[in-house]
Parts: C-alpha cells; sequence; structure tokens
C-alpha cells in the first residue's frame, strides 16, 4: 500500500529566531537513502520556504482568480516536502515517519495514497 | 467444543450458547482471514442463518465452529465474486498475506476453505483486541469496537451502556471502520515484541474503562450497567488466558473480580451506596474473591507486574480483611507508594492519603488531602470531596464536613448517591 508522509511545518517555530536547530537538510537526504535502502521509497519531493509560496483561489467556476503573495493565510501550519513510501500496512509507514526527522519538533501526517 | 453427549444438543439451543461466546471467535477468525470488518460480520450472520437452516434437520456438528468458519468462508468467497469491490479489497489482502506482517496467513486458505476438524483453530481474539486498540484508531472508538467485536452485546446494547444515541455509536463504528480498511490498520497482534508490550497497557485501559462505566453507574438503567461489567470481566478472561504468563492481564482480571465481588454489598434496597466501613461482608462474593485472590498471587509476585497487579494487590487486601478495622492499611499504603512510583497520579495521591488517614489517624490523613486541594482533576472528583468530609467529621469539625458534602452533592451523581450525600451533609450541619 501507498502512504505519503506530509512533512507539516509551524510557520511560528520557523519564524522563532534564526538558528537552524531543527534537522538540516542532511539528515533528510541521509533519512532518504536509508529508506531507499530499505526499498520502501516511492516517491515524494521536498519544498522550499513558504515564505516562497504563492496563492491562488477562486470563488467560483465563473469567478476570476485571485492571487496573494505568502502561502494560506489562516493556517500556521505548512507542507515542507512529501515522502510516498510503498509499504506492507500503516503499522510500517508509522514506524518510518517516527523515524523521519521531520517529525522531531514538527508533524508528520501519514495519509494513504488514493489509488483510483 | 462439546463432546457428543447423552442426547443430542438441539440447534437453537447450540446457536444461542455459541451466540455469546463463540460469535466472537468466528468473528475474529473470519476479520484474521479476510482483514475486512463488514465482509467479516456479514459472512458470520450468512453462517448462522445457514445453520439455522441445515442444522435442525442434519443435526448439530460435532464441531459447531469449524462447520460456521467454513461456512463462513464460502459465503464470503461467493460475495466477493459477485461485488467488484470486495475483490479488489480482497486482492489487496492476498498481497498483504504474504507477508510476514500477517502470520496466521495460509496461502491458498481462501480458495480451500476445508479446515479439518477445526478443534485446533486459534483463538484470534488477542488479534482482535489488539487490533482494536491501535494507536491510530481513537480512544472513544477502541471500546465500542471492542464490546461490539469482541464483545457479546448488540449495537443498541452497547449504545445504552455507553448513554450514546444509537445512531451515534453505529456512525463511530462505521467511521471507524472506513478508518480502519482506508488506511489499512492492522488488526492483529503485533509482531514486533516491543510493539506488543506497548499496545498492551491500551487494551488493559480500555477494558478496565468499560468496567468503570458500568461500574460507576452515575446514571441510566442499572441491569444495562452490570452487562457492562460482566462484559468487562469476560474480555479481561479472554485477553488473561490467551496471554499466559503475563503478570499484567491477570492482574487485570484479578482486580475487577475482586472488585465486583464487593457489588452485592455496595448498595442498599434503595440504591443508595454503602461505604466500604459499612458493607457487610458477608454479601461479598466468594467464589470471585477466590479466584482474583489467586491470580493476584501470580501476578503481583511477577517480575513484569505493573499497575493493575499492584492495584489488584491493593483489592486483595481489602478483601482478605475479615472486618474494616482489620485491613491492612500500612501495606496499602506501602502498594500507593509503589504504584505512584509508576506515574504521578492525583487520584491515586488521593487514595493513598485515605489510606494514612486510616493508619495513623484522620488528622494526617485530611493534611496530605489537604496538600492536594488544589488538584484540577480533584477539585470536580466527588469522592475527593467524600474523603475531606470524612475526615473533617473524624476530627469533630463538623462544618466544615458539611461544606465538603455539599460540594460532592453538587457535583451530581445517581439518585442514590445524591440521597446518601444529603444524608450526611444533613447530619453534619445539624452537628455543626
Amino acid at each position: 500500500m501507498k502512504y505519503v508522509l506530509l512533512l507539516m511545518g509551524n510557520l511560528d517555530d520557523a519564524r522563532c529566531g534564526e538558528s537552524e536547530e531543527g534537522p538540516g537538510v542532511e539528515e533528510f537526504i541521509a533519512f532518504d537513502a536509508e529508506l531507499e535502502k530499505a526499498g520502501v521509497l516511492a516517491g515524494g519531493f521536498g519544498l522550499t520556504d513558504p515564505e516562497e509560496a504563492t496563492s491562488v483561489t477562486r470563488a467560483d467556476a465563473d469567478a476570476e482568480a485571485v492571487i496573494t503573495a505568502g502561502p494560506y493565510a489562516e493556517s500556521r501550519e505548512f507542507v515542507g516536502g512529501t515522502i510516498v513510501l510503498e509499504v506492507p500496512s500503516l503499522d510500517e509507514a508509522l514506524a518510518w515517519a517516527a523515524k523521519c526527522p521531520g517529525a522531531i519538533g514538527g508533524r508528520v501526517e501519514v495519509r494513504p495514497v488514493l489509488e483510483l | 467444543m462439546d463432546p457428543a453427549a447423552a442426547h443430542e444438543p438441539r440447534p437453537d439451543d447450540v446457536l444461542a450458547r455459541m451466540h455469546r461466546e463463540e460469535h466472537s471467535r468466528l468473528l475474529a477468525t473470519l476479520v484474521r482471514r479476510f482483514g475486512d470488518l463488514d465482509l467479516a460480520e456479514d459472512a458470520a450472520s450468512e453462517a448462522m442463518e445457514a445453520a439455522l437452516r441445515t442444522w435442525p434437520e442434519q443435526g448439530v456438528p460435532r464441531t459447531p465452529l469449524a462447520w460456521l468458519t467454513t461456512a463462513a468462508t464460502r459465503a464470503a468467497l461467493d460475495r466477493v465474486r459477485r461485488d467488484a469491490t470486495a475483490a479488489r479489497r480482497l486482492a489487496v489482502l492476498r498481497v498483504r498475506e504474504g507477508t510476514p506482517t500477517a502470520p496466521s496467513a495460509e496461502s491458498g486458505a481462501l480458495e480451500d476453505p476445508s479446515l479439518g476438524d477445526g478443534s485446533d483453530l486459534p483463538d484470534e481474539r488477542l488479534a482482535m483486541l489488539m487490533g482494536c486498540c491501535h494507536p491510530a484508531i481513537a480512544p472513544a472508538d477502541r471500546i465500542a469496537l471492542m464490546l461490539r467485536f469482541v464483545g457479546s452485546l448488540t449495537t443498541a446494547e452497547v449504545a445504552q451502556a455507553l448513554l450514546l444515541p444509537v445512531p451515534t455509536l453505529q456512525a463511530r463504528i462505521t467511521r471507524a471502520k472506513k478508518r480502519i480498511a482506508g488506511a489499512s490498520i492492522p488488526l492483529a497482534v503485533p509482531a514486533d515484541p516491543e510493539e506488543r508490550a506497548r499496545r498492551m497497557p491500551l487494551v488493559l485501559r480500555a477494558i478496565s474503562l468499560v468496567f468503570t462505566e458500568g461500574y460507576a453507574a452515575t446514571s441510566g438503567d442499572a441491569p444495562i450497567r452490570r452487562d457492562l461489567t460482566a462484559e468487562a470481566i469476560r474480555l479481561a478472561r479472554i485477553l488473561e488466558r490467551l496471554s499466559p504468563g503475563d503478570a499484567e492481564p491477570a492482574g487485570l482480571l484479578a482486580l475487577l473480580l475482586l472488585t465486583d465481588a464487593r457489588s452485592p454489598a455496595r448498595t442498599d434496597t434503595e440504591d443508595v451506596p454503602i461505604p466500604l466501613e459499612d458493607q457487610d461482608r458477608t454479601l461479598w462474593d466468594r467464589e470471585r474473591i477466590a479466584e482474583g485472590l489467586a491470580l493476584v498471587e501470580r501476578a503481583a509476585a511477577a517480575p513484569d507486574a505493573g499497575r493493575y497487579a499492584i492495584q489488584a494487590a491493593i483489592a486483595a487486601l481489602h478483601a482478605e480483611a475479615p472486618r474494616f478495622e482489620e485491613t491492612d492499611w500500612d501495606q496499602i499504603v506501602v502498594l500507593y507508594d509503589l504504584l505512584l512510583a509508576r506515574g504521578e497520579d492525583p487520584v491515586v495521591r488521593m487514595n493513598r492519603a485515605i489510606a494514612v488517614g486510616r493508619s495513623h489517624g484522620p488528622e494526617e490523613g485530611l493534611a496530605l488531602l489537604e496538600q492536594l486541594a488544589e488538584e484540577p482533576e480533584l477539585r470536580a472528583h466527588s469522592p475527593f470531596h467524600a474523603a475531606m468530609a470524612l475526615f473533617h467529621e473524624e476530627t469533630a469539625q463538623h462544618a466544615q464536613a458539611a461544606e465538603h458534602w455539599n460540594r460532592a452533592l453538587e457535583l451530581g451523581g445517581s439518585e442514590g448517591e445524591r440521597r446518601f450525600l444529603e444524608r450526611r451533609r444533613d447530619a453534619a450541619r445539624a452537628r455543626g
């Protein structure tokens, strides 16, 4: 079964000071390698700073698109990246999520991928 | 299963008896086989219907459970052949069956439903209990699922017992089933021993919550609540039997048996609660106590004894005392200290304070209780105020006692409980 690990960050944490106390890029690269070696990695991507985001919304099918700078203003959470796993059951996905550097001081949301 | 008896068992009797105990075994076996709760339930009821049709003519089979499992498997296969969605789900299952995470997989079992005489069918209810308490399942849903799939209560009975409207409970169970299927939450004993060790406390807690729901009986119909305590004991028995050598399941069962043993003496004819010090101990259920004490002896001495074994040991000390005055309070205090060493808990601290009061005098007990007065959990906890009231009375501070009885009364409770608190408050006011 395919699961996606959504690596969630929080804007309030990211803006607290400049020092990078959380996991760095090297940790994520190492984690990716571990997943590859275990034969469970099935996709995923990292994302840049939420500050570089642009939001697009349309009220309905006839409305014009409204474009605003930055991520969706209401939520403090943002997606930092994704990892797609192919594993036999939720337990394996949860075990990997627990090992993921993104879980440290952050939140990893594990969801089944919709199989069409 | 029933060996051949002197007379032929009647199908209705067998099915009635089976429906309670064996239905949960059947369901658990089917869930393990198909990995799908809905399919398992439908297949189980089809099998029961087939039994009701054919057993009166052909007689009751020698091993009814094996017969039913075979019939249910056939019914499920038929359903799968007719229904593309079910087929897709089973196709996913067949992939999983080949992996180490499905220990009871028998390749081809779905296509070859012959099971021999079935007497060695494993009891898969431990898998169900552990599965229902998977951390990915919300705690409120765990109890509903356990009672529905391992318990012998109908959905309506579960709803009544948990004081929920039936549609609410049904919606909750439906949503939980959807999550289990959608996220592929494994309903199994965790293969990893560390994960298994982490899961066991969740199962123990869920079963003990079922018991507390029934035992506290803050409102609602008394008979339904007694069903819950019986269900909890039944589930604890299953867990204990299927976890031989584990101390905590034995501890839980002991605790429930010893606590339940006191229920004939707990309330008077008007449902007014009788405090432990005034209970007629000749009414206590001696059989339950004997069973509980035997379990405690094993569990409390074991190296993996934990919270439930300790609580059972405390209950055992109460059960062994011929009179309240002869209770070994010093030993009880020691046990509460052991319990607290495993984790701070205001209610446990409160109970320890009461035990100290019984052992060293009400002034000391009161002093310890007063240290806990600011604990938010205890401020809204009726027994805390009752304990404060009692110790104030015993130190001749009747006005304060009356205040605490009143505070307990304000926190609500069953009609009988309120009557008890009113009487104590009025008596204290009269002396204060």
